[in-house]
């Protein structure tokens, strides 16, 4: 059997941290090798690059390291393509990172970048975008079976952590989604996938029906462009605000509705799902409708994940979260997942700590070079840059390089822990940084006035 | 090393950073810092906060030294700011190997080169274009804009000097003009220059401990931000300004303590481009000397200063942009007096977008490695990252003129050739945003200094507090 089908039957089981096989690195670098194999007839820019680095085998990990892509490959699209409605050229740039062929899109039919995201998904393709702190969109490919084994992979992680969900009944729950019902991009798709997975059917509440539109973040990042450019009108600016206030209006009309049925429901078991700084916000509504908690009822169970993303919530808002909801170890998950992931790495019940899942080769780097600090043997806790190879992503090349910083136990205690667990995650953003001074800058100072996308 | 305190053994593997206090040297190791991009930790006395600042009851030291001793204290100051002999310098040199990008060679040459600064005519030109007439810094001098008997004095200010590292000669530009102004300045050091500002207030105490000039100065380093020790200093009671050269972060954080009675000076963060007119293209000699006049200004402190040209807007075929483009790519892999033919390669984050924009050809077309050896993107659009480290965005248009629209508030400088094409361009360049324009080579030139405006404004006019007497005075 191939290396990589051992580790991809691994999806199915209950348990794959303790299923990984005792050689797991051996397994991994030789389905790593199976993959590159596979994806550089697919992907321009990966056979690039491994004829640049010379990496044609993958003996060690290192070798992997010298593939790993970044959140501005992703992104690296010139905006111009966008501002122009270059749909032809943004297909030919989503081509050179994506393994299926992009053919036969019809542009006449594309307008705004919603329909070229809805041309692509009628090719069975799917779009996952995240706009991280530059403002600008990634966009990452997604096919028909990392759709599917997504949703898989979400479950068997909650289940893995939490011992209401693996004794509730079949769709047994009444579900809070926090976050929108429909979406161009794929990431309100794997939300609501996973919501009708464990929810009881009719009974699924979403946190808005405004549709997460891409077109109104791309907008955005073109009236930004004009405003730097100085070909922004004032009442063009105060346009697109007054639009944005207009939706976030909505978004929080629905939002209201949907906290009042979620209050009304407290003794009925319930399931949760989106991120804790939405949570957050279902917090602070509740107190101001003069709630001093809101305790779940003890078999409900709740996934939210996320960071500060920005927002200005106290440090230990997971714990007030924890608190306010009255959450239990047997309810409560906080997994650990990106976009750019095929799943998520589950929570160990009750820890802040991680299971990294057998199909994710975990690679932990100097925070500012390629240093890699978990060479093959590696033992105990190393800290440093999270970097992957996800094994399962078929759509695109698994292997990236992301902003956080994590902590890897690569010898974890734990019963049943045969693969590294992660103890601690920082986003690099969050930490002290160096304040090495130059006088040359980016037009980015001196936009304001742009806006941030509700 | 006469009058100073000489430096303690090294009790650690951290760098020694000594502050300067009104001239005299402090050495300590209380705080330790680690700069994260260059590696290198490096410690610092505790901060004094009282002495940072000079009280508003005590005379500023050189109010009353007239500005013909400041001049002659500041020409003796450039005479012994000799790399050969100067044992401030070799030692700061030495610091600087430590926490900056920029390499021994370029290094000693901007070392070696800065004391030009501190030419009696060029001070004076900088006076005069800058405050007029001299006597208005030694004194109240009759000022009738309407006939009115009235008396003006360019009098000293009280200034904090926010400094940046990239391009360490801005160290003696800094001095050079804070002395001029006669006020009395605290330079708070960057880290990546944690040396060079201090080293040459030590050898003005060498000069003279107690002279005014050397009293108006000290150098200290806290991590810029720390509102423990900027809240209780960054005040009006203490500083009338901050002048903060650079840094999107450095000038944000500095907008928290503006307010009445503290000013801030900014030296924004800037871009700065080239243009480049078919005319000069037309020839293979033409293409020759226009990628060398180009190279040497991407080269400014290996593409680190704001003055670096990032994107060139070149007219012509796509055969001769693609000569140019070739010819400036060899450039950028040569030595020049303030750049390297080799740095640290390029930067993940740009090496990606640039991999992936390759393989877009012939919508992009890519010349030179990622190595450090310098990269070149050539679009007819500009690219969407912002081109750092020896990456330069070659962008082909159909005209200047066209190219004129990428011109924003964030522009500086604007390298143009050949000349002739300046006449027809600058007007619109100005409205657009630029600040400065150059013919293409001439971004680093000794002409920086004495008279010119900086960023739109006559800095020391900025720096000085204009009082006015107005009325008899006898």
């Amino acid at each position: 059997m191939s290396a990589l089908k051992q580790l991809l039957d691994l999806v199915w089981v209950d348990d794959p941290h303790a299923a990984a096989p005792k050689n797991l690195l051996e397994v991994q670098l030789a389905a790593a090798q199976e993959r590159l194999d596979q994806r550089r007839k697919e992907i321009r820019v990966l056979d690039q690059r491994a004829t640049d680095r010379g990496v044609d085998r993958i003996e060690k990990l290192e070798d992997i390291v010298s593939l790993l892509f970044s959140d501005a490959t992703y992104k690296s699209y010139p905006d111009s393509f966008l501002d122009q409605s270059r749909w032809d050229r943004m297909t030919q740039w989503f081509q050179t990172l994506s393994s299926d062929k992009l053919t036969g899109l019809d542009f006449s039919k594309i307008e705004i970048i919603d329909d070229w995201l809805a041309e692509l998904r009628k090719r069975g393709i799917y779009v996952n975008s995240s706009s991280g702190t530059s403002g600008k969109n990634s966009f990452l490919s997604m096919n028909q079976a990392d759709v599917d084994v997504a949703v898989q992979l979400m479950v068997q992680a909650a289940k893995f952590t939490s011992s209401s969900l693996r004794e509730a009944e079949p769709e047994s729950f009444a579900v809070f989604v926090l976050g929108p019902s429909t979406g161009s991009y794929s990431g309100a798709l794997r939300s609501r996938l996973f919501a009708e997975a464990i929810g009881r059917p009719g009974d699924i509440h979403y946190m808005s029906h405004v549709p997460q539109r891409a077109q109104d973040a791309t907008d955005l990042g073109k009236l930004n462009r004009a405003i730097a450019a100085g070909t922004a009108k004032p009442s063009e600016i105060q346009a697109v605000q007054e639009q944005s206030r207009i939706r976030s209006a909505q978004v929080r009309a629905d939002f209201e509705k949907m906290v009042n049925t979620f209050l009304s429901r407290l003794d009925e078991p319930v399931a949760v799902l989106g991120l804790s700084t939405i949570l957050w916000q279902v917090k602070e509504m509740a107190e101001a409708r003069g709630l001093k908690s809101a305790k779940l009822h003890p078999d409900s169970f709740v996934s939210v994940s996320g960071g500060k993303k920005g927002t200005s919530v106290p440090p230990d808002f997971n714990q007030q979260l924890i608190d306010f909801f009255g959450m239990t170890d047997r309810m409560y998950t906080n997994p650990y997942g990106m976009t750019e992931l095929s799943g998520c790495c589950a929570m160990l019940p009750g820890k802040a700590n991680w299971a990294l899942p057998p199909w994710i080769v975990p690679i932990v780097l100097e925070a500012t070079d390629e240093t890699l600090l978990n060479p093959e043997g590696t033992m105990g806790i190393v800290t440093g840059r999270f970097a992957f190879l996800d094994l399962l992503v078929e759509g695109r090349w698994g292997g990236l390089v992301t902003g956080d910083q994590v902590a890897v136990d690569f010898s974890p205690s734990e019963a049943g822990m045969n693969v590294p667990v992660i103890r601690r995650v920082d986003r690099y953003k969050d930490l002290p940084g160096d304040d090495k001074a130059t006088c040359a800058g980016t037009i980015d100072a001196y936009v304001r006035g742009a806006l941030e996308v509700a | 090393m006469t009058k100073q305190e000489r430096p303690p053994e090294q009790q650690s593997s951290a760098l020694a950073v000594p502050h300067a206090i009104r001239g005299k040297l402090i050495y300590g190791s209380e705080n330790i810092y680690s700069s994260r991009d260059m590696g290198a930790d490096f410690a610092t006395p505790a901060l004094d906060a009282d002495a940072l600042i000079w009280s508003r009851r005590e005379p500023l030291p050189m109010l009353d030294t007239p500005l013909s001793e400041v001049m002659d204290f500041l020409v003796e100051l450039g005479q012994r700011l000799d790399f050969d002999r100067n044992a401030w310098l070799q030692q700061s040199f030495e610091g600087m190997r430590k926490v900056s990008a920029l390499g021994d060679r370029v290094l000693e040459n901007v070392y070696r080169d800065m004391s030009f600064m501190f030419e009696r005519k060029l001070m004076m030109a900088e006076v005069e274009a800058s405050i007029g007439d001299p006597a208005r810094l030694d004194g109240w001098v009759k000022h009738e804009p309407i006939g009115a008997p009235n008396h003006m004095r360019a009098f000293p200010p009280r200034i904090v000097h926010v400094m940046v590292g990239n391009a360490p000669s801005v160290a003696a530009l800094t001095i050079v003009r804070a002395a001029l102004t006669k006020g009395v300045h605290l330079l708070k050091l960057a880290s990546n220059d944690l040396f060079t500002p201090t080293a040459i207030i030590a050898t003005m105490a060498e000069i003279d401990a107690d002279h005014p000039v050397t009293r108006s100065f000290s150098a200290a380093y806290w991590r810029g931000g720390d509102s423990s020790i900027e809240r209780l200093i960054y005040q009006p009671q203490y500083f009338d300004k901050l002048v903060v050269w650079g840094g999107e972060s450095a000038v944000r954080n500095a907008l928290n303590y503006v307010g009445p009675g503290f000013e801030l000076v900014a030296f924004d963060p800037k871009v700065s481009i080239s243009m480049i007119g078919a005319e000069a293209l037309a020839t293979p000699e033409g293409i020759a000397d226009a990628a060398e006049r180009a190279g040497l200004d991407v080269m400014a402190f290996d593409q680190d200063a704001c003055s670096a040209s990032r994107y060139q807007f070149v007219e012509g075929s796509e055969e001769a942009v693609d000569a140019y483009c070739a010819a400036l790519v060899t450039e950028l892999g040569k030595d020049h007096r303030y750049g390297n033919a080799k740095i640290e390669p390029t930067p993940d984050a740009i090496r990606e977008e640039v991999d992936v924009l390759r393989s877009l050809e012939p919508i992009y077309r890519v010349f030179g490695k990622p190595d450090g050896t310098g990269l070149i993107v050539r679009s007819d659009e500009p690219v969407s990252f912002h081109p750092d480290r020896k990456t330069v965005n070659v962008v082909m248009v159909p005209s200047l003129e066209d190219a004129v629209s990428h011109v924003t508030v964030a522009t500086q400088t604007v390298g143009i050739y050949p000349p002739s094409r300046k006449p027809g361009l600058r007007d619109a360049l100005a409205s657009a945003g630029a600040q400065r324009l150059v013919t293409l080579g001439r971004v680093i030139s000794t002409d920086t200094f004495g008279g010119q405006p900086h960023d739109a404004i006559f800095p020391m006019h900025r720096m000085m507090k204009w009082i006015i007497d107005e009325g008899e005075d006898a």
